[in-house]
């Protein structure tokens, strides 16, 4: 009873990731504002335990597009970040002030590009790091002819650098 | 004859040796209303005990049922009491644990040799933070969900074995159904067996040893029998904070919760007996921090683990001094660090509206729970299905980045860049009235933004009033109005009161005085492509099939401005941005048809219709 008792136990303890890396096309980059951080919801199947979900929501994603011109296919015009908060896993949110962003936990600032910020009332930074950046590409749908911003969702621990 | 059974039990039991044990406790310096609190604390245990199982009956732990089955329990009779008084109680045994620590340490009873009682005590007290813990995720609420991330992942940053402790926790690298089953293992299992065996140390070496003098608050007093003198004294203290935890539970009750679900805002704080190390952490970042959740927190521990040893080896001048310095100081940090974050978060104005909000969703989700009953996808569900709840927050998302939805006072929803129509109360008869005003139809509530100011539309409204004198002009405008309820009637939104006779002149006005569908279909007359389709209008399915796909020959074809396609592909494809099921929630919030309190709960006033139910 003890082998398979530490067997089972380690089983909980080594279940690897719920998903991998998913590629998805979060938004149309027409429908995203130049300059406005949005935010956005990445779903998908995930395993949960015993119950196979076909579309749960694995993460959320900030959107930044930027001004100026970029080629069609430059991933460049468009900013992702994960939402995910590096220090302990809150969602990170907008500020009140709405120029950084801003997590609700022990109030980590992060500029809008990721940056981490120092806080004015002078208590630290909790953010190990700045918010994760992740890979984006500009798909054109040659049938309607809209573009899309597709995001590579990647979920890193927390803590420490990535 | 009773004796005789007595006689039998005693002889195979020896019971009247516990008995007899116990009548012949000895008080040493008389009774002491400080002694009930031991009695009290295991009173409370047991109290907890009887709840737990109770609740365990009906509870079901996982990410779909928990929130659910924690709903039934509030409904079914005495469960909303049960589980007020299982919530109540745990709050008291902490606050109850602190009173029965602060008197040991005061009046050093931990001393020899009466070590195990105080080492075996202290052990209990993580023991009941991890009941806590453990406890709070499984109502399966926004609040416990949230500390449980947060907590599994302040493990995590344990050096060396954290990341293994929190996967073990949460059964994976993230919250999920494992987690709860995990935590409900814990709280139902692991702990009790882990309590069980030290309180059962502790209370064979407190008869062993007896009690100890209550030192400074008793320097007088004989010798006195525990019984009765104590044991009334410790049925009174009881029956007051039974009686007083009875009344919180049933007047408040536990915390009903908002179901938990990443996408609606919650701003994370830990229970009120946490706050000291949420506050002492602020003060710490990146490496450092890891003295505040862990080398603080283990290092107060230890210390307190080896006092009784400590204490030997001082004198008594500075034992004195030590114990009074850990009750005041230890109690005084402890106080100051927990009222900080309390304070700073009461006259935090947007914290204390987020959290009116959620006690307002929370109330509506029990509301409609009560109404509809929660579907087997779970707590979110209930209020993912809720035009009021979901409608404006898909709204936000997909349609205020160009429509605002404000009333007259400019209360709702504002645009981001606002340029097409405002939809407040959209296909009404006070909102069609003023498209077909001709000092509104090009303003910045209905066309002003789009490339219809200049169009054959707000030409002809206008044209119905051309050269016309005050009177004149009066009475175009309440045909129009008699328009406006004809179509108002089209669109059916719930609650609005129209006169059928209105909406008869209306109909036969559209159609003969103002030549209506000489552009647009109305029912039997007019043709499909040059004008959106009035038949319908503003009705459930005429909004669903327009944000589908505005460019329809249906509505706007090639004349579309610039509203983007929602669905234009069929049965919910990839490439859609909505879902027909999002489109119906948002339809459904344009024309205010939502579930209230007090409605009878037909099956169509659900969030969603069962035919619907797999789109």
């Amino acid at each position: 009873m003890g082998l398979p008792g530490v067997r089972y136990l380690l089983g909980a303890m080594n279940r690897s990731a719920d998903h991998e890396a998913l590629v998805r096309r979060v938004a149309r980059l027409d429908a995203l504002p130049i300059g406005r951080p949005v935010l956005i919801t990445i779903t998908g199947r995930k395993q949960d335990g015993w119950a196979t979900y076909s579309e749960q929501p694995l993460g959320r994603v900030w959107l930044l597009r930027r001004g100026g011109e970029s080629s069609a296919d430059d991933g460049s015009a468009v900013l992702a970040l994960s939402a995910t908060c590096p220090h302990l896993g809150c969602t990170v949110g907008m500020a009140r002030d709405g120029a950084a962003f801003e997590c609700p936990c022990h109030r980590a600032a992060f500029a809008f590009d990721g940056r981490r910020l120092s806080r004015q009332d002078g208590t630290p930074n909790h953010a190990p790091r700045d918010l994760d950046a992740l890979p984006v590409r500009l798909v054109r749908d040659e049938a309607s002819g809209t573009t899309w911003v597709e995001v590579t969702y990647v979920a890193r621990p927390t803590g420490g650098n990535a | 004859m009773f004796s005789r059974i007595a006689n039998w039990l005693d002889d195979r039991t020896g019971y009247r040796r516990f008995i007899r044990n116990y009548r012949e406790r000895v008080l040493p310096r008389g009774p002491s209303w400080w002694y009930t609190s031991a009695s009290c604390l295991f009173w409370l245990l047991v109290i907890e005990a009887i709840t737990g199982v109770l609740l365990m009956l009906s509870y079901s732990p996982s990410l779909s049922s928990a929130w659910a089955s924690v709903r039934f329990i509030e409904g079914t009779p005495g469960g909303a009491f049960i589980r007020g008084l299982h919530y109540w109680v745990a709050q008291a045994l902490v606050v109850l644990f602190l009173v029965h620590m602060t008197r040991v340490v005061a009046t050093a009873a931990f001393r020899a040799p009466r070590e195990l009682v105080w080492i075996t005590g202290l052990l209990l007290f993580p023991c009941v933070l991890v009941w806590a813990i453990s406890g709070n995720p499984l109502s399966g609420g926004q609040r416990g969900l949230a500390q449980i991330e947060v907590e599994s992942r302040i493990i995590g940053s344990t050096p060396l074995i954290g990341e293994h402790l929190r996967r073990l926790l949460l059964g994976g690298d993230a919250v999920g159904n494992l987690t709860l089953t995990h935590l409900y293992t814990l709280h139902c299992v692991v702990i009790p067996a882990g309590v069980l065996l030290l309180l059962s140390i502790h209370i064979s070496q407190v008869y062993r040893h007896g009690l100890a003098p209550t030192g400074i608050f008793k320097r007088t007093g004989r010798p006195t029998p525990y019984w009765p003198h104590q044991t009334t004294r410790n049925l009174i203290a009881l029956a007051i904070l039974v009686a007083g935890l009875s009344y919180a539970a049933a007047r408040w009750g536990a915390p009903r919760d908002v179901p938990a679900d990443p996408e609606l805002e919650h701003v994370p704080r830990p229970e009120w007996y946490f706050l000291a190390l949420f506050e002492l952490r602020r003060h710490f970042s990146g490496d450092s921090e890891i003295i505040a959740t862990l080398v603080i927190p283990a290092a107060a521990l230890f210390f307190l683990l080896a006092l009784p040893f400590l204490d030997r080896v001082c004198p008594r001048r500075v034992s004195v001094a030590l114990r009074t310095f850990i009750v005041l100081g230890g109690l005084g940090a402890w106080g100051v660090l927990t009222y900080l974050p309390w304070s700073r978060d009461r006259h935090d104005a947007a914290f204390l509206a987020a959290r009116a909000e959620e006690r307002r969703l929370a109330e509506r989700a029990y509301l409609l729970a009560s109404a509809f009953g929660v579907p087997p996808e779970g707590g979110a569900a209930v209020l993912r299905n809720d035009p009021k709840t979901w409608g404006p927050i898909l709204f936000r998302r997909h349609c205020a980045a160009c429509h605002p939805c404000t009333d007259a006072a400019g209360r709702g929803i504002a645009a981001e860049e606002r340029s097409a129509p405002n939809l407040w109360e959209f296909g009404s008869a006070a909102w069609i009235a003023g498209l077909l005003d001709p000092e509104r139809i090009a303003g910045p509530d209905y066309f002003g933004g789009t490339n219809k100011r200049a169009g054959d539309m707000v030409e002809t409204v206008r044209s119905y009033f051309d050269g016309l004198e005050e009177q004149e002009r009066r009475d175009v405008q309440e045909k129009l109005r008699l328009v406006a309820a004809a179509l108002a009637a089209e669109a059916g939104r719930p609650g609005e009161t129209l006169s059928a006779e209105d909406v008869r002149r209306g109909r036969s006005l559209m159609v003969e005085e103002f030549a209506c569908t000489d552009c647009h279909r109305f029912h039997d007359e007019g043709e499909l492509g040059s004008a959106p389709d009035l038949t319908g209008y503003a009705s459930q399915a005429w909004i669903e099939e327009f944000v589908a796909d505005p460019e329809r020959e249906r509505f706007y074809g090639d004349n579309n401005d610039r509203m983007p396609a929602f669905a234009a592909a069929p049965c919910d494809a990839a490439e859609n941005t909505l879902k027909r099921s999002e489109i119906r929630i948002i339809a459904r919030w344009l024309r205010g048809d939502w579930y209230e309190a007090n409605e009878p709960a037909s099956p169509s006033r659900a969030g969603r219709s069962a035919a619907a139910s797999s789109q």
